[in-house]
């Protein structure tokens, strides 16, 4: 007996007892904490030759396992689920829907760990879409005002989904492997791109890429931090990325034409709301939109095919995870304590919650990838990767994302660390205790990913592990690296110097002609795919009905109708209450009878 | 009691019980014709599951009974097929009948709507265990009749219309299959399907056969019969869509054609864009439709519309598909109607902009609507996301890549339609009058059809099987008559 699917099975069975506990709030609050801690007992007494590989239905197999590099993954989504149970203790009473976001914990904990373990691309996908459904109710919870957004994540993650089911099916049918056996060539029919490029969509949507993203700010501002913080901003980007890892290294060798899509969507998914962020005035969405840009990092180092690419990528998604989630506990402490999230009210919150502060300032260092932080590591390594496969100009766009992504976070910084004339707040165990966790995590990163890097190096069959420390050594990159630094912080110094306050930094952009109308345009959600996919849709299905559909019906009504009266005149005159008539048709019923019986 | 007992029970006990109902009726015991109905239909499933080892591990088993010998028999199949749809409707059919017990209560004519009820099955099970086209023909057109007595079970001059039309409709489309079956006859001699296996049929008595087919699963363009019935009980419409009616023309289509004549290959693609198309047009229909019966209605038609695609890949996954379908839909479509018949009850209105924030005044009833319509939708873990799989997979093993893409499309409508609908009935601000949950039994059947549509999944292994297993027997038929 195996305890390989027991940290499913517990979240799920606790899951079925949140309805009992709805009242009493203190014990539903703990139940996401129980869950995690039983998952991490479970986790530690897991091996790594812990293996399930059963029959089940047609190519849905029970294959699972927990080989040293799903153990990592395993590892960091069980960091992430006893940080959230932890913050959960105290905020999960305070949410408006507090029994559908433990609900939704719980389902998210059972579902992350499907993913991870399953080593049957259908059994991913399967535990995939349950923390759809899990992110659906976390957003629900956030009440009334989320109902709105949360039906939109189900629809974008739902759609991009399908886009992966159609993909998944014509890469089987092309003699790929749902085992992730040997990899299909991308280049070797059109169709083999086809479905690379769905599958790809359908991955890249559950890391927040571009131009699946747009639900995720939103989102931030209405959900409960501890469901934020669990869900999109960590597990999700881990799935998504760890996914998008296996899709080019284990069920697909990429062509020219598969990077080169995967580099566009990169270089977009970098770009896309650096400005927005740069202008934001809430703390939660500024977070959620900086987390969208690193995702076309990711991108880019997977893009690469190569080791250093690879690597560099998978380091960036855990180190992100990692401060994101912590940033993200922060800002809802902040939030509560200060009555809103806006700039102007968390101002300072570092400041009078030093624990927190603390934490976010950890975070902090690991968000803008200075060393010795796996963000740092992460990002030599996919800048390595992008030059040594010829993509310059990429990793030119990309060091522009970063030094607009630091100035960002400097802002945000400034504005948590801000003076303020607030007195200390004292803050609860629960709120700030995963808060510096995860930064210390977050922070360290870099050391834990040099101390393993031979194992990882390994496991994920790379040649060797050298390349990887040598992310620390000082060579051309690790300058422009510091020259990334380094300008990111004066165009943070030189908008702050124009600026009436941190919290107002930026805000000029507004101003500016061409910015500043896209900016409005981009409030006004007319760049949002999903809106304009929905008045698509509307207007399609507009047409459809009223032209098509009901022109269908007034026909079928006409002819019924015509066919109704020629009946009812005809049966009158047969039905007309003469005796003789009636007499006249049985009769000849009974030559009918009669005719059949003897012939 | 022998196979061939228990399915002349399946059939006989309801078929034939039900003229028990209005002597009960007659005898001023109106109160027992809704237990009576829930014992007959009942049985009948109780006994359909004797027969599930036989269907799925036995070679079929085949009885003719001469009638009118040598043309007409009633010819009775007991195989994987029949045992499935059999299994499928009487288990739904049972559950729909135990609600009545708490909705048509103190309503007029209660023995009438159990006699027709019963009667209702009764010409189902006799349809799926018939292999002589006569009898199938017979079955299925007392099936029609009953379907005209309940729609307008309410009797109001405009709900009798509704009810003449679907009759009219499903009933015109039947004599064009009559006359299908006349050409079919006088080509081949028989009304057998058994020996009618791996014969072709001609363009022109597919077309007319079709034509039932199409009338009788709704199916665009003789589809608008299926939303004008939303004004029977929500009883009957979940009866017509989730057990019964729609689902006899898709049964009709594999015993015909899957199971029996060949379809020339040319025709497979325009089947296919007549099903697709259906999905199409009713999802967008679906979409700007507020009318709660009548939206799910339209997802009954474009649900179909898929599951005929499974069918029109002609390959083993697409059919294994369709056969789940008709049973993850019939269970997620049954909980989703009966949902809208607690709804209809609590608020007095089918009109989805008058409702709003129902989910704090009917908890069960909103959980189970939500768990249903993710089915539907095709999101896993729930049933419905594998019967996609498979009629997905099967039309890309068939070729049908582009129809797969589209019909990708339509599922990604299903899913717009499906939540739009549960935001709009049971989330945001309360409006019209107070509401309350439904009756005890009412909200018992609607949580167990949703525990249902989560369950599937976890025993998926074993309606797969038999849907395998009726793949696998079809396989076997043709290949024998393919060496006769």
């Amino acid at each position: 007996m195996t305890t390989l699917l027991l940290p499913v099975l517990v979240p799920l069975a606790l899951a079925a007892l949140v309805p009992a506990l709805r009242r009493n709030l203190r014990a539903l609050a703990a139940v996401p904490l129980a869950a995690a801690v039983l998952d991490a007992v479970f986790f530690f007494a897991t091996s790594s030759s812990a293996a399930i590989s059963e029959p089940w239905v047609g190519p849905f197999r029970l294959e699972f396992g927990a080989d040293p590099w799903q153990r990592l993954l395993l590892g960091f989504v069980v960091l992430f689920q006893v940080t959230s149970g932890i913050y959960a203790l105290r905020a999960l009473p305070r949410a408006k829907r507090p029994a559908l976001l433990a609900g939704s914990l719980l389902v998210a904990f059972a579902s992350a760990w499907g993913v991870v373990a399953a080593n049957n691309v259908l059994m991913l996908l399967i535990f995939w879409e349950m923390f759809l459904v899990a992110l659906y109710g976390a957003i629900h919870s956030g009440g009334e005002g989320a109902e709105r957004i949360a039906q939109k994540a189900l629809i974008i993650g739902g759609a991009s989904d399908f886009l992966m089911i159609l993909g998944l099916v014509t890469y089987l049918a092309l003699g790929g492997n749902a085992t992730f056996g040997t990899p299909l060539a991308v280049g070797s029919s059109k169709t083999a791109l086809v479905a690379f490029a769905l599958i790809f969509l359908g991955a890249g949507a559950k890391a927040g890429m571009f131009p699946f993203h747009t639900w995720i700010p939103e989102a931030a501002e209405v959900m409960p931090a501890a469901g934020f913080a669990a869900l999109p901003a960590s597990l999700e980007k881990v799935l998504g990325i760890s996914f998008l890892f296996t899709l080019t290294t284990r069920m697909f060798v990429l062509s020219d034409a598969a990077r080169g899509v995967m580099l566009a969507f990169a270089v977009v998914t970098a770009f896309v709301v650096i400005a927005p962020a740069l202008v934001e005035r809430n703390l939660k969405r500024a977070l959620a939109l900086t987390a969208i840009s690193p995702v076309g990092f990711m991108i880019a180092g997977m893009a690469t095919s190569e080791a250093l690419g690879i690597a560099g990528a998978l380091f960036y998604m855990l180190t992100h995870a990692s401060y994101k989630s912590g940033m993200f506990f922060a800002a809802g402490a902040f939030e509560e304590k200060a009555g809103s999230a806006s700039l102007e009210d968390v101002h300072g919150s570092g400041r009078t919650m030093p624990a927190l502060g603390l934490g976010f300032a950890l975070a902090f260092v690991a968000a803008i990838s200075l060393p010795p932080t796996g963000g740092f590591m992460a990002k030599e390594l996919i800048f390595d990767g992008l030059l040594s496969g010829g993509h310059a100009f990429v990793l030119a766009l990309l060091a522009i994302a970063a030094i607009i992504n630091i100035a960002v976070f400097c802002k945000l910084l400034a504005v948590v660390l801000g003076r303020t004339d607030k007195p200390a707040s004292s803050t609860a165990a629960a709120e700030w205790l995963p808060v510096v966790a995860l930064g210390i995590v977050a922070f360290l990163t870099g050391l834990i990913f040099t101390a393993g890097a031979d194992a990882f190096a390994t496991h994920l069959h790379f040649e060797n592990a050298g390349w990887i420390g040598a992310a620390w050594h000082v060579a051309p990159l690790t300058m422009a690296s510091l020259a990334i630094y380094l300008l990111g912080f004066m165009l943070y110094l030189a908008a702050r110097g124009r600026a009436a306050s941190a919290a107002a930094t930026f805000d000029g952009l507004r101003n500016s002609p061409v910015l500043g109308a896209g900016l409005a345009m981009a409030a006004e959600k007319k760049f949002d795919a999903y809106e304009i996919g929905l008045k698509t849709v509307e207007f399609v299905s507009h047409l459809v009905f009223r032209y098509f559909e009901r022109l269908i019906d007034t026909v079928t009504d006409a002819i019924i109708g015509w066919g109704r009266s020629l009946s009812r005149h005809t049966l009158s005159a047969i039905h007309n209450g003469v005796y003789s008539n009636y007499l006249g048709w049985a009769v000849i019923g009974l030559i009918a009878v009669l005719t059949l019986v003897f012939l | 009691m022998d196979n061939q007992t228990t399915v002349l029970a399946i059939i006989g006990l309801p078929l034939l019980g039900s003229f028990l109902i209005p002597l009960l009726g007659w005898t001023g015991r109106s109160r027992l014709t809704g237990y009576v109905a829930v014992a007959l239909i009942g049985a009948a499933n109780v006994l359909t599951w004797t027969l599930l080892g036989q269907a799925q591990g036995g070679v079929p088993l085949t009885w003719h009974i001469p009638i009118y010998a040598p043309m007409v028999s009633l010819s009775l199949t007991l195989d994987a097929l029949s045992v499935f749809m059999a299994f499928a409707s009487s288990l739904l059919a049972t559950l729909i009948a135990i609600y009545s017990l708490g909705y048509i209560e103190h309503t007029e004519h209660e023995s009438e709507y159990y006699f027709i009820v019963t009667l209702f099955l009764g010409a189902m099970m006799g349809l799926v265990f018939s292999t002589n086209i006569i009898f199938l023909y017979l079955f299925w057109e007392i099936s029609a009749l009953a379907c005209w007595r309940l729609i307008g079970y309410f009797r109001e001059p405009d709900y009798i219309w509704k009810a003449d039309k679907a009759f009219l409709v499903t009933f015109g489309g039947a004599v064009f299959m009559l006359l299908g079956f006349a050409l079919v006859y006088a080509q081949y001699g028989t009304f057998e399907i058994t020996e009618l296996r791996g014969k072709a049929i001609g363009g022109v008595a597919l077309v007319l056969i079709m034509a039932g087919v199409f009338s009788k699963s709704a199916t665009v363009p003789l589809h608008t019969w299926l939303p004008d019935a939303g004004v029977a009980p929500s009883t009957i419409t979940s009866l017509l869509h989730a057990a019964i009616l729609v689902k006899i023309g898709l049964y009709g289509f594999a015993r015909l054609f899957c199971n029996g004549m060949v379809i020339p290959e040319a025709w497979h693609k325009w089947l296919l864009i007549a099903a697709l198309a259906s999905a199409f047009v009713s999802a967008c229909a679906a979409l700007q439709e507020t009318n709660i019966k009548r939206l799910l209605a339209y997802s009954t038609v474009s649900q179909i519309g898929y599951t005929f695609l499974g069918l029109f890949a002609f390959t083993r996954t697409g059919y294994i598909g369709s056969l789940l379908y008709i049973l993850a839909h019939g269970i997620a479509k049954g909980g989703l109607f009966l949902c809208a018949g607690i709804i209809e009850h609590g608020t007095h209105t089918k009109d989805m902009t008058k409702m709003g924030g129902l989910f704090r005044k009917m908890p069960v009833t909103a959980s189970a609507y939500v768990v249903c319509a993710l089915s539907i939708a095709g999101i896993p873990p729930m049933a419905g996301f594998f019967c996609k799989w498979f009629v997905v997979s099967g039309l890309v093993e068939g070729g049908y890549t582009v129809i797969a893409g589209l019909a990708i499309l339509t599922a990604v409508l299903t899913l717009l339609y499906m939540l739009k609908s549960f935001h709009v009935v049971f989330l945001g601000a309360p409006r019209g009058e107070s509401h309350r949950e439904g009756s005890p039994v009412m909200v018992a059947v609607v949580a167990v059809l949703a525990v249902l549509a989560i369950l599937v999944t976890l025993v998926l292994p074993m309606p797969y099987g038999l849907a395998s297993a009726a793949d696998s027997q079809r396989a076997i038929s043709a290949a024998t008559a393919l060496a006769r």
